[in-house]
């Protein structure tokens, strides 16, 4: 006998046990306790793909949601502070930008900051943009400390995130997930059965006879989609006319020197390389589009760059750019890259997964699966991505590379309208909008329209309440006290040393 | 990628000299600064030897230790120390008298008004007992006993401090260990020559092996000579010597003796002053005099003349002229130790006037922009302190009735500072001790020195009168009685030594020190 | 000189507090008599420095009967509007901001987190200042002082029944007055001797006459050249919610005093006669009150010889306590005990040349101290504030100012009356950030930092927050016997 709602869910089954399928189990295993069994069923045999070692930071609130302790959770992780994106190579060559987690400047008389730095610009009096992240400072100086509480104070106001090896990640969750009741099995899915009356999902029947059902699947298979593709036909759109790359190798290799603050993607002449620096290593990756570069070449310009030897073979994946037409089909709902794939230019893989699922967890259904619940998850899972998408396109489209062909398509291609308007926007007024629930926002946009050489031709009409004289003395005094702040902060490696050493 | 060229922070530093000064900085700094990323480097030569004076110490070195977080048994045992309860001084006042200033009071204040005023009425109805019978450290010290304050005011024994009698050697050998476990770098070598900037700063110096080393900032301790401070910098000395003659020394180590107090002792001679200082291992001796009154030879063989143990090495002559230089802090050198002054060992304050100068640097520590004004502060401050510790010694040979002997005849008769005769008229007045807030001799010292040395006042504070006759008299009894039995309830010095640097480190109890040289109820 | 007797001269709060202490020390073997010449200068109230307590326990005075004889009220702070520039207003608060850490003053810190952006007040750190602002009082808990907190007070008086009490003091212990046609006839000293009165030893303190010191040491007086020389003053009833804080409003000329006592709030209103007329001062004051209003003349500046001879000035026969008279009654109680420190109990010129050199060394920082509002504001929409602000800066002062502008840092001097953290809170609240932290401070621990200095002000809110209102407080304190 139940005390509940008579309909509700009582037994869910995750497929597929990489990030997405443990960071699925614990979240629910949170937010659901007792009231709902969870199973999930992984094989030992499928590799995971393992990238989105890089995030951005609202893992945080994830990690609060559990209530994870962060330097347990970075010791067990290997993980170190990410405080951007250093951005190699993708205005034009030997150009370098960050993208920071932080604000550039504080807002005067509620108008933004980069209004008044707008001015000074475009009068040639301004000091770089840059100067006014303390974020960016930290990070070109690879220093790093969490925020303090002084108020006012840049130290106050500014974000991080992590970068850690997500095969531990998903280990850690595994421990975490199983202290709360997830049970996990061992085996492949041989075959995804549906009920023959509405189509829903009945039951997984694994390769050793095992018949696993319940009253809600959640596929976290990856890119085959095991449940939501092949077994539902949801369908997938492709924005590869968009996003060209097509192909990764990845390879980790030993530490430098340094121990970086940040996430590096460097521009080569078809894709992309991502650095991730970890504790105990480096995560290299090469992101590139086999229309434009043979798999010999891009593994080759990837062992070319890396800092330190290599530590194991590469490994190739394929993939192509898009999402999934629906993310939730029927009693199915697919999350991580079964839902859909976005290179990991911008870090967004572990957060698209950390929001599907609070977005389940919002609209969790009851076993009468009510369509008005499942096209509003829908609808807003694919705005979420179509917004990642458009910003991730502004990053091969505003810029003056020319070197290559694929450059040269990249700077040529169209543009879907939304991406296009907000460079019109920006350019004409200096304005950046946040709609909705888009992920990135203001400092974002700003970071890489003048990271890449999109250039505003006019601010905001109250800023002239302000001579310029006291502008400049305004933002004189934000430097002044910026740099004091960051010549406070502690090396990154040595805040980790103190910290949240993994042994 | 952006710099931030804009950290004026001092990231190198160079102590030139490796003495006691040098040790002293580079210890003080490798607590304070190496952790915070300041590069430190001493440089030395085994060539040129170290004065090593200051061998006698005042109760402040304690502080140094102990905010150093050294222990104070090791450093005991490293330094072959013993414990110092204040100065014997012989023959000053005249030839006979004998008195000390000891690290602590005189009784205890009634009302507010110092005890030696009530002292003073009783003894100039000639009923006191002499002074020394109400100070708790000369009584010990003239029975040479020895015990470790205590901190509870309530307690007679609060009522002193005490320092060290230690080998200067030894304690720069155990700083530098000290010091290069923290971060200190030690170069060998001798300047051979000094290079500047357009602005007259020291950027670099260059050793006689060729190396040269640059720093932002230079701490010069070498000595005497001031191979920065003066010799390239040309900052200029003040010079004292018209009030305090002396410009000659002469030391003799001799063997341990039999006899072993705890205290240093300061012998007034014809033409000058002979001083005793017994360590765990041997005695220091030496005698300071002036060249116009007393040869070398002379000296050496008064000094020979009055030993208690067979020297055990060749005796070393030093020369100095006393006084201050202009300013221990130019440009981005500061100098330490007799670099950036001298002033005779007989009060024992060279170790106190490093002590005070590294406080001060740390204090006022400088970043590469060297501003103007807490450079003026550091010398102003110093400079306060070098001319009150003249003062006090000038009195010492100012204040005496020896005829005997022309040095004398001179002392007794030269012009002194005036704010020095103001506060002799002051207390020979009634009694007054001129009060100030920044400076190493107090209240306790100057009446010490007075009093030994027959200045004596023709009235007291009035507000004694306030208090009965009778009173007073059960009062300053109670003191004397209070005295005599702590005093005689102490073990002997040499006992509580011995004892103490056996004790297993936890059972060695040493007091928490102050910046003071007197108990804690001063 | 063997003294036997003292005569204090004037019927000002200097003579009976000079007195008071004389016969506490001296009422067995010194015949003292205080000659009771009216002296016009005195300000109806008084808000004092935190000495007074001091003072009084000298006295055996019990602090309940003081409250209870002289209408007085606590006094945690000062609150200075519109000095540095109108409608800006700071506070300074009695005893320190903050608490010190390894040996590093805490001005150092807070200089650090504004280095950072911090825009916390430096007052937020002043449990006086705090309490002061909401009008709370309480002394302090066993538990909250051994928390490090304190709250150190001082008083505001009524300066007449205040003078009674005094005066009530010495003759009990054997002080004699003189009033009637002596205190009528005019002073005449002649070598060294009154008309009226014998006496070895005269204390002047007839006000700003000087009438004795300047027979002996005629226009010696010095004038600061700053400041002003008039005061209007003006009684009015206080607000049930009585203020625990003393009032500096800067005006267009000077500026107002606002002292809250027990039952009457006093207004004192300074200029300047060379910028505002009396007539026109009292037409702007008309707009004010309708209270009948005292006019009094005053000067600023001090005696460098306030002892000559056998006599000494006190109180404003000596100097006007600083630009501000922040430190007149202060000045008093140290002048006083300084004299008996120094009572020339045989002839010697020594005394009165110690007693001078300290007293003009104290004077010094004192109105070094009351020149920093001046020097540090940015007013000048008066001739007096332009005469003010450009009036010279002493050497010692502009190397205490570029000191703390450069570190942080309090010069250091002997006779400090406002102690190191009183110069920093002057500095700070007056915007004066020093360019850089103190280098002890690199490397800091600024999580540890925050969490001291977040954990401080939080004390200092919880403390405050259960405290009764200083009228609650002050009407149970002295309704009780």
């Amino acid at each position: 006998m139940t005390f509940g709602q008579a309909d509700a869910i009582q037994k869910i089954v995750i497929a597929g046990g990489g990030t997405a399928g443990w960071m699925t189990a614990a979240a629910l295993a949170n937010a659901l306790g007792k009231t709902c069994e969870i199973h999930l069923v992984e094989s030992a045999e499928i590799g995971t793909v393992g990238v989105g070692e890089a995030t951005i930071p609202h893992i945080q609130l994830f990690n609060e949601m559990l209530g994870v302790d962060e330097d347990e959770f970075m010791r067990k992780t290997q993980a170190t502070f990410k405080l951007g994106i250093d951005f190699v190579n993708w205005k034009q060559k030997g150009h370098r930008y960050v993208h920071p987690f932080g604000s550039y400047g504080e807002d005067i008389a509620a108008v933004p900051f980069h209004h008044y730095w707008l001015k000074l610009s475009q009068a040639g009096i301004a000091p770089a943009l840059e100067e006014f992240s303390i974020t960016i400072q930290a990070a070109y100086a690879n220093k790093f400390m969490r925020p303090v509480d002084i108020p006012d104070s840049p130290l106050s106001a500014f974000n991080y995130a992590f970068q850690f090896d997500a095969g531990l990640y998903a280990a850690f969750l595994r421990d975490y997930a199983g202290q709360r009741g997830v049970q996990r099995f061992e085996g492949k899915i041989a075959q995804v059965k549906l009920r023959a009356h509405d189509g829903f999902i009945e039951s997984l029947a694994l390769e050793n006879g095992q018949l696993m059902s319940a009253d809600l699947f959640i596929d976290c298979t990856g890119f085959r989609g095991l449940l939501i593709e092949q077994a539902l036909n949801t369908g997938y759109d492709d924005w590869s006319q968009w996003l060209p790359c097509d192909r990764a190798i990845a390879v980790p290799c030993a530490n430098a020197d340094v121990l970086t603050p940040y996430t590096r993607a460097t521009a080569h002449t078809a894709g992309w390389q991502w650095r991730i620096p970890l504790q105990h290593r480096i995560g290299n990756g090469h992101v590139y589009s086999s229309r434009f570069m043979s798999d010999d070449e891009a593994c080759a310009i990837l062992m070319k760059n890396l800092d330190g030897e290599a530590m194991a073979e590469p490994k190739q994946l394929r993939f192509k750019a898009g999402k999934r037409k629906k993310m939730w089909v029927k009693n199915c709902v697919a999350i991580g890259l079964a839902s859909g794939f976005m290179e990991p230019l911008e870090s967004t893989s572990i957060h698209l997964i950390q929001t599907a699922i609070a977005r389940l967890i919002s609209l969790f259904p009851s076993r009468a699966f009510h369509q008005r619940e499942i096209d509003f998850y829908n609808q807003h899972g694919a705005y979420e991505y179509e917004r990642i998408r458009d910003f991730l396109i502004l990053h091969y489209k505003a810029t003056e590379r020319n070197d290559s062909p694929f450059w040269d398509h990249c700077r040529n291609m169209e543009i879907p309208q939304y991406l296009q308007d907000k460079i019109d926007l920006y350019q004409n007024s200096g304005r950046i909008y946040r709609e909705n629930d888009e992920l990135f926002g203001v400092t974002s946009w700003l970071a890489v329209f003048e990271g890449q050489g999109i250039k505003a031709r006019a601010y905001h009409p109250m800023v002239d309440k302000l001579a310029t004289g006291e502008i400049q003395a305004r933002v004189a005094d934000y430097q002044k006290v910026l740099r004091k702040c960051t010549s406070l902060m502690p090396a990154h490696i040595d805040y980790i040393q103190q910290h949240c050493r993994s042994f | 990628m952006l710099q931030h060229n804009a950290d004026p922070t001092i990231r190198s530093l160079i102590i030139l000299g490796g003495g006691t000064s040098g040790w002293m900085t580079a210890a003080a700094l490798a607590h304070f600064f190496v952790p915070r990323g300041v590069q430190v480097t001493l440089v030395e030569s085994e060539a040129i030897g170290t004065v090593g004076v200051g061998e006698a110490t005042l109760p402040h070195l304690r502080f140094f230790n102990q905010t150093l977080g050294i222990d104070e048994q090791e450093f005991m045992r490293a330094t072959g120390a013993t414990y110092k309860l204040g100065i014997e001084f012989s023959n000053w006042g005249k030839q006979g008298d004998a008195y000390i200033h000891p690290f602590g009071d005189y009784g205890q204040d009634i009302r507010g008004v110092a005890f030696h005023h009530y002292w003073l009425k009783q003894y100039l109805q000639g009923k006191a007992y002499p002074i020394d019978e109400y100070s708790l450290p000369i009584m010990a010290a003239q029975q040479n006993k020895f015990l470790f304050p205590s901190s509870d005011e309530r307690s007679i024994l609060s009522t002193f401090s005490y320092a060290y009698h230690i080998d200067a050697g030894l304690y720069a050998r155990y700083l530098r260990n000290y010091s290069e476990a923290r971060g200190v770098a030690r170069q060998e070598g001798k300047v051979v020559s000094v290079s500047q900037t357009d602005s007259g700063d020291i950027k670099s110096i260059t050793l006689d092996n060729g190396k040269e080393l640059a720093a932002d900032m230079f701490i010069d301790c070498s000595g005497f000579r001031g191979v920065l401070i003066e010799q390239t910098l040309k900052t200029g000395y003040e010079d004292w010597s018209h009030w305090l003659p002396c410009n000659r020394a002469v030391a003799v180590p001799t063997e341990r003796s039999a006899s072993f107090p705890p205290y240093t002792k300061a012998i007034a001679r014809d033409a000058g002053w002979q001083w005793r200082i017994p360590l765990q291992h041997r005695t220091g001796n030496g005698v300071v005099y002036c060249s116009d009154f007393c040869s070398d030879e002379q000296a050496l063989d008064a000094l020979l003349k009055n030993l208690d143990a067979p020297t055990t090495a060749d005796p070393n002559f030093l020369r100095f002229v006393t006084g201050k230089r202009k300013q221990a802090w130019n440009k981005n050198c500061i100098a330490i130790g007799l670099a950036g002054g001298f002033l005779e060992p007989l009060e024992s304050t060279s170790i106190y006037l490093i002590q005070i100068a590294i406080m001060k640097l740390v204090e006022f520590f400088p970043d590469r922009e060297f501003d103007a004004a807490p450079r003026a502060e550091f010398n102003r401050q110093l400079d306060l302190e070098y001319d009150r510790v003249r003062d006090f010694l000038i009195l010492h040979y100012h204040a005496t009735q020896r005829t005997d002997s022309a040095f004398w005849n001179h002392c007794r008769t030269m012009k002194i500072p005036d704010e020095l005769a103001h506060k002799m008229e002051l207390f020979r007045a009634r009694g007054h001790v001129v009060q100030y807030k920044q400076g190493l001799f107090l209240e306790p010292s100057w009446v010490a020195v007075y009093l030994g040395q027959g200045v004596i006042p023709q009235a007291f504070d009035s507000r004694v009168n306030a208090v009965s006759e009778r009173d007073c008299t059960a009062l300053m009894a109670e003191t004397h009685n209070l005295v005599a039995r702590a005093s005689g309830d102490m073990p002997l010095h040499e006992k509580f030594l011995q004892h103490h640097l056996q004790v297993p480190a936890a059972q060695y109890a040493s007091p928490k020190a102050r910046m003071s040289l007197y108990g804690v109820r001063t | 000189m063997n003294i036997s007797s003292i005569a204090v001269v004037g019927d000002s709060l200097a003579a009976w507090t000079a007195a008071a202490m004389l016969a506490k020390h001296f009422a067995q073997q010194i015949k003292i008599c205080v000659l009771e010449i009216p002296v016009p200068d005195d300000a109806s109230a008084e808000s004092a420095m935190p000495s007074l307590r001091e003072f009084h326990r000298l006295l055996n005075i019990k602090e309940r009967e003081f409250f209870q004889a002289t209408d007085a009220t606590f006094k945690l702070a000062t609150h200075y509007r519109d000095w540095l520039r109108p409608s800006h207003s700071y506070w300074l608060g009695v005893g320190d901001c903050g608490m010190s850490l390894d040996g590093v003053e805490f001005q150092h810190y807070a200089n650090l987190l504004h280095q950072c952006g911090d825009s916390t007040a430096y007052d937020a750190y002043s449990l006086t200042v705090q309490a002061a602002r909401k009008r709370k009082f309480n002394p302090l808990s066993n538990s909250q002082q051994a928390a490090g907190f304190q709250l150190p007070y001082t008083m505001h008086l009524d300066t007449a029944s205040y003078k009674k009490m005094l005066r009530d003091y010495a003759i009990a212990m054997g002080v004699t007055a003189i009033g009637g046609e002596l205190a009528q006839a005019e002073l005449t000293l002649e070598s060294g001797k009154l008309r009226q009165l014998q006496a070895d030893f005269f204390i002047d303190c007839t006000g700003a006459a000087g009438k004795l010191i300047e027979n002996l040491a005629p226009g010696e007086f010095v004038r600061d050249g700053l400041g002003c020389d008039r005061r209007l003053s003006w009684i009015e009833p206080s607000p049930a919610d009585i203020p625990n804080h003393t009032t500096l409003s800067a005006h267009a000329y000077g500026w107002q005093k606002t002292i809250p006592l027990r039952t009457e709030v006093h207004q004192h209103y300074f200029y300047s006669s060379e910028f505002l007329s009396d007539a026109q001062a009292l037409e702007i004051i008309k707009q004010q009150t309708t209270e009948d209003v005292q006019l009094a003349n005053l000067h600023s500046g001090y005696r460098p010889n306030p002892w000559v001879k056998n006599c000494l000035a006190l109180g404003e026969a000596a100097n006007g306590g600083g630009q501000l008279g922040l430190s007149n009654l202060h000045l008093v109680h140290t002048g006083i005990l300084r004299f008996i420190e120094l009572f020339p109990s045989v002839e010697s010129p020594a005394f009165a040349q110690e007693y001078n050199r300290l007293t003009a060394l104290e004077y010094e920082r004192v109105a070094h101290f009351q020149q920093l509002p001046f020097a540090l504001s940015q007013r000048d929409e008066s001739n007096f504030w332009r005469v003010n602000k450009m009036h010279a800066l002493p050497d010692a002062l502009s190397h205490s100012i570029d000191l703390f502008k450069q570190r942080g840092k309090i010069a250091s001097h002997e006779q400090e009356t406002f102690s190191s953290p009183s110069w920093a809170a002057m500095f700070l609240a007056n915007q004066c950030w020093p360019q850089k932290y103190d280098p002890r401070l690199s490397g800091i621990k600024l999580e540890q930092l925050q969490q001291h200095t977040a954990a401080m002000k939080t004390g200092i809110q919880q403390i405050v927050t259960a405290m009764p209102s200083h009228a609650e407080y002050l009407q149970a304190y002295c309704s009780n016997t």
